[in-house]
Order: structure tokens, then C-alpha cells, then sequence
């Protein structure tokens, strides 16, 4: 059950241990609706269900975490090169000024 | 895919944009040029692309990402290097120098970028924004992924091969490619001993894949199917087979191979490849690469488009170690099914030459090549 409680309270926050039963039966209550939820889901979606296997919940043995890479600070709102902008949002000043090597159009439905 | 008109690459939607956290950012501070209502002052020194040197641009907020994917195979491209040093001799000068022409010409066109990804169209299909020039977190499936991954794995996985319906994944759970290759995966972060053995060893970087099937198994169908891979199923065959027999043996249908992709270029210098054939097969034979991540007796084997000729405008005789690497080559086609041809009886398989590869299947200059994978005895019927 110490297991559990990681997944719903960080570091520090965990209630004293006289409190905790109310918190496990909440985060009880709200997995099992979610995953009810998930499984009609599931079901609704698929046209066949019938023709199925049943599978189990994706877990991660080999499917690595993600990387954290976000910076955790905002930039800074920057003043807006609204030239370059009034140019790029004028479809027809788009079509106007594009240079005839732009025009060349690749079409692919990918070698790999 | 459609092409885009020229206008419909470059057209905002500021809209959207400006809500978003890259929306905060001015565009020359990324893309340089001049803030100019005149396109050719405004253009000046442009950097269509930023992430073409992602350190310096989604690496100044994003580095640990960077760090990871610059040394991933999307990025480096170094599955193509891997497999040309092993055919050739790549510790000659010259022709490793052709050879990296050749691939500067005709291969690089797939290294991909971040932008090329998470906000424009891949440049090998003619980029074009994807939304406006808003960022999206998970790449479109059909306008990045099999934009490059097309030919293959995309019609196979869409069901775009006539007579073969697309992958059940796709089908009936409408999957797309990031619901079974993570982030992790793609963006090429390294794996550790931990990630599979969880308290076991330090906490040890892996070295980085040199092809796409070296290293851990991203994705595996056993991470979602387990009740298969454990025999627990009540499926004879899973319980019969298991370990011996890649899941694709028994659960795709056939798939594409191709013949000898000629580099070639026009008499003013245009790279262009031409390919022999290109045709539907499904063959198995042994597995080329086994190991304790791949431990499977068989495996389904595609043709790739090599021979030994097909670099020859670049120099002669480029391949000298062609037999090094068959030509029949592991494969894990993207179209599986529940029931198959193959897995419709024991004997549907069993004693049924016309599955496996081999020896009158192959070509013959290519004989010596395919001898780790060519089948000598075809598994014989269950009475």
C-alpha cells in the first residue's frame, strides 16, 4: 500500500498516517471509474470487438520514460517583427511574391 | 500526400501562435533575416530551417532533448552508415569518400530536424507548415511520420497494398505510430540497465543504437500483449513457439520488397535513384541478428533495394564486401492481423516451402550473401 501512495502525493506532502485511509479510498473510487471509462471506451471504438484479444494495459518494460526537456522558465515576450507577420498571414501577398524556384513541389509518399 | 502550394509552406496563423509559448518569441530571433515589409531585404541571411543547428536554437530550452537527439538515428542517419562500411571498404579513403558523396546526394534528404517534425512538414516531401507555425507536441502520423516512412511501413500499416488490409492496430484501435514508439524511442534517449531491471545496476547509459534494430526491442508487442508472451492465453502455438518465432512470422501478411535503388544523377547534376522492382512478399528465414534481445529462431525477411552495382556512378566497384550483409534482411512489416494465412493450421506453415526463404528463392549472384538466412530444411508437417 506504501507503493500506492507515491502515485498520488509528492515528497512531503503525505498526510500523517491517521489520515490516510480517506485518501486511498478516493484514489480508489477515481482509478476504478477511469478505468470503467477506458474500457467502454475501448469497446465503442472498435467495430469488432468480438474478433479482439484482450490486452492488457501498456507498461513500460523497454518503452523508456520521456526525457524531461522543458524549461521550466518562460521566455520573455519578445516585441513582434510584425513586419515579417503582416507578410506571412497575406495569403495573396504570399502567392504575389513567390519566386518561381518556391513553386517546385515534391511529391512523396515517403521510401522508407 | 498532396503537395502544398508554395504560399501554404510559410502561411501563418498568428492567431493560434501567439497563444502558444514559441508565440512569445520573435521570428528573427530564431529565423535571422530583417524585420522588412521587402522579401529580399527581409530574407536576408534566412534560416529557413533553425533546427538545423538545434543547439543553438530549441537546444537554449530544450537541452537535455537535444543532448539525446542529436546522437539519434532520425538524426545522424548512421543505420545507412552502418550497413554501406560493412559491404564496403570503409577504411579506404576513397571509396568511403564516394560513398559519403553518394550519401550526401541521395540519403541525407532523410536526416530529419526538430522543426521538421514538430512544426513543418519533413524536407524530403517539400516542408510546408503543419499548423500555422504553431508547434506540435506529437508529430502528425501521416504528414511527419509516413511523409518519410511511406513506401513500407505506411502502406502497409494503412492498408494502402491492394489485396492487404492495413494493420489491425490501425484498424480497429485507430493507433498511430507514437502509441507504440515513445518519445523516448524516437528522440533516441539513450536506454539503461535499469529501464528493464529497475534497482539492479547503476544507473548506466546504454551506447546508442548504430541501426534501427540494434539494442533494446522499442517498441515490443509482448509490453501490451503479455498474457501471449507468457503462454498464459490459452493460444497453443504462443505456449509452442514461444521465444522461437518473431511475432510478425505468424501475424503479418505479406509486404513489400524492393530491387537495386540506382543513384544516379541528371547531366546537370540532379540526384535521382532509379529502383528495379518493387513487389509483395512474404518470406521467412532464419533470424540474421539474433541475440538476447531478438532471440528468435525466425524472423520475416524483406529484400532491401541494394546489389552490387547500384552505387557504380559513383565509382566502380564501391561494394567490395557486398556478401558481407544479406540481402534478405530482418524485417518487422507493420500489418498484422489476428488471423493470417500462415496461422490458420500447424500445416499451414509446417511443410509449407512456399513461406520460407529458400535457396531457389534467392538470386543467384546473391547466394553467398543470404546464406545466414536462407532456410535449408523447411519445417516439416505435423501429422
Amino acid at each position: 500500500m506504501n507503493e500506492t501512495r507515491t502515485y498520488f502525493f509528492a515528497a512531503g506532502d503525505a498526510p500523517k498516517s491517521g489520515h490516510r485511509l480517506p485518501y486511498r479510498l478516493i484514489g480508489v473510487v477515481v482509478f476504478a471509474f477511469l478505468t470503467g471509462c477506458r474500457a467502454e471506451a475501448q469497446l465503442a471504438s472498435s467495430p469488432t470487438p468480438e474478433l479482439e484479444t484482450p490486452v492488457s494495459e501498456i507498461h513500460t518494460i523497454a518503452s523508456l520514460a520521456s526525457v524531461e526537456n522543458v524549461s521550466l522558465t518562460l521566455p520573455d515576450e519578445e516585441p513582434a517583427d510584425e513586419q515579417c507577420i503582416a507578410c506571412h498571414e497575406d495569403k495573396q501577398r504570399l502567392i504575389d511574391t513567390a519566386a518561381a524556384e518556391d513553386t517546385v513541389e515534391v511529391e512523396s509518399s515517403g521510401e522508407g | 500526400m498532396p503537395p502544398l502550394e508554395a504560399w501554404e509552406k510559410v502561411l501563418l496563423d498568428m492567431d493560434a501562435y501567439t497563444d502558444t509559448v514559441h508565440g512569445r518569441i520573435a521570428c528573427t530571433k530564431c529565423h535571422a533575416g530583417v524585420n522588412d515589409a521587402e522579401k529580399e531585404t527581409a530574407h536576408t541571411d534566412l534560416i529557413a530551417d533553425p533546427s538545423e543547428d538545434p543547439r543553438n536554437s530549441c537546444g537554449t530550452c530544450h537541452p537535455n532533448l537535444i543532448e539525446v537527439q542529436t546522437d539519434s538515428l532520425h538524426y545522424t542517419l548512421e543505420g545507412y552508415e552502418t550497413n554501406l562500411a560493412a559491404r564496403s571498404d570503409a577504411q579506404d579513403p576513397e571509396t568511403w569518400g564516394h560513398i559519403q558523396e553518394m550519401m550526401g546526394n541521395h540519403c541525407a534528404s532523410c536526416h530529419t530536424t526538430c522543426g521538421q517534425c514538430h512544426v513543418s512538414q519533413p524536407a524530403s516531401v517539400g516542408g510546408g507548415l503543419l499548423d500555422g507555425h504553431v508547434f506540435v507536441e506529437r508529430a502528425s502520423m501521416s504528414r511527419t511520420c509516413t511523409a518519410c516512412h511511406g513506401s513500407r511501413v505506411g502502406n502497409e500499416y494503412l492498408g494502402k497494398n491492394e489485396g492487404y488490409q492495413g494493420d489491425v492496430h490501425f484498424r480497429q484501435g485507430r493507433m498511430v505510430c507514437a502509441d507504440c514508439h515513445t518519445s523516448a524511442e524516437i528522440h533516441g534517449e539513450p536506454a539503461t540497465c535499469e529501464n528493464c531491471h529497475p534497482g539492479s545496476t547503476p544507473d548506466e547509459p546504454m551506447p546508442g543504437p548504430t541501426h534501427r534494430y540494434d539494442g533494446i526491442q522499442t517498441p515490443r508487442c509482448e509490453s501490451c500483449h503479455i498474457s501471449a508472451a507468457t503462454g498464459a492465453d490459452g493460444v497453443e502455438q504462443h505456449q509452442v513457439h514461444g521465444g522461437q518465432l518473431s511475432c510478425q512470422v505468424c501475424h503479418s501478411v505479406a509486404y513489400k520488397s524492393c530491387d537495386s535503388c540506382h543513384t544516379l544523377q541528371t547531366d546537370d547534376g540532379v540526384p535521382y535513384f532509379e529502383t528495379d522492382a518493387s513487389y509483395m512478399t512474404f518470406l521467412i528465414g532464419l533470424n540474421p541478428i539474433k541475440s538476447y534481445e531478438r532471440p528468435y529462431d525466425y524472423v520475416p525477411l524483406r529484400h532491401v533495394p541494394i546489389a552490387r552495382d547500384v552505387f557504380e556512378f559513383y565509382g566502380d566497384n564501391l561494394l567490395t564486401n557486398f556478401d558481407e550483409l544479406p540481402t534478405w534482411r530482418y524485417a518487422t512489416p507493420h500489418n498484422i492481423q489476428l488471423q493470417t494465412p500462415q496461422n490458420a493450421s500447424c500445416n499451414a506453415c509446417h511443410g509449407n516451402a512456399d513461406l520460407f526463404l529458400t535457396f531457389d528463392k534467392v538470386s543467384r549472384g546473391e547466394v553467398n550473401a543470404n546464406q545466414p538466412v536462407i532456410v535449408d530444411q523447411v519445417p516439416p508437417p505435423i501429422p
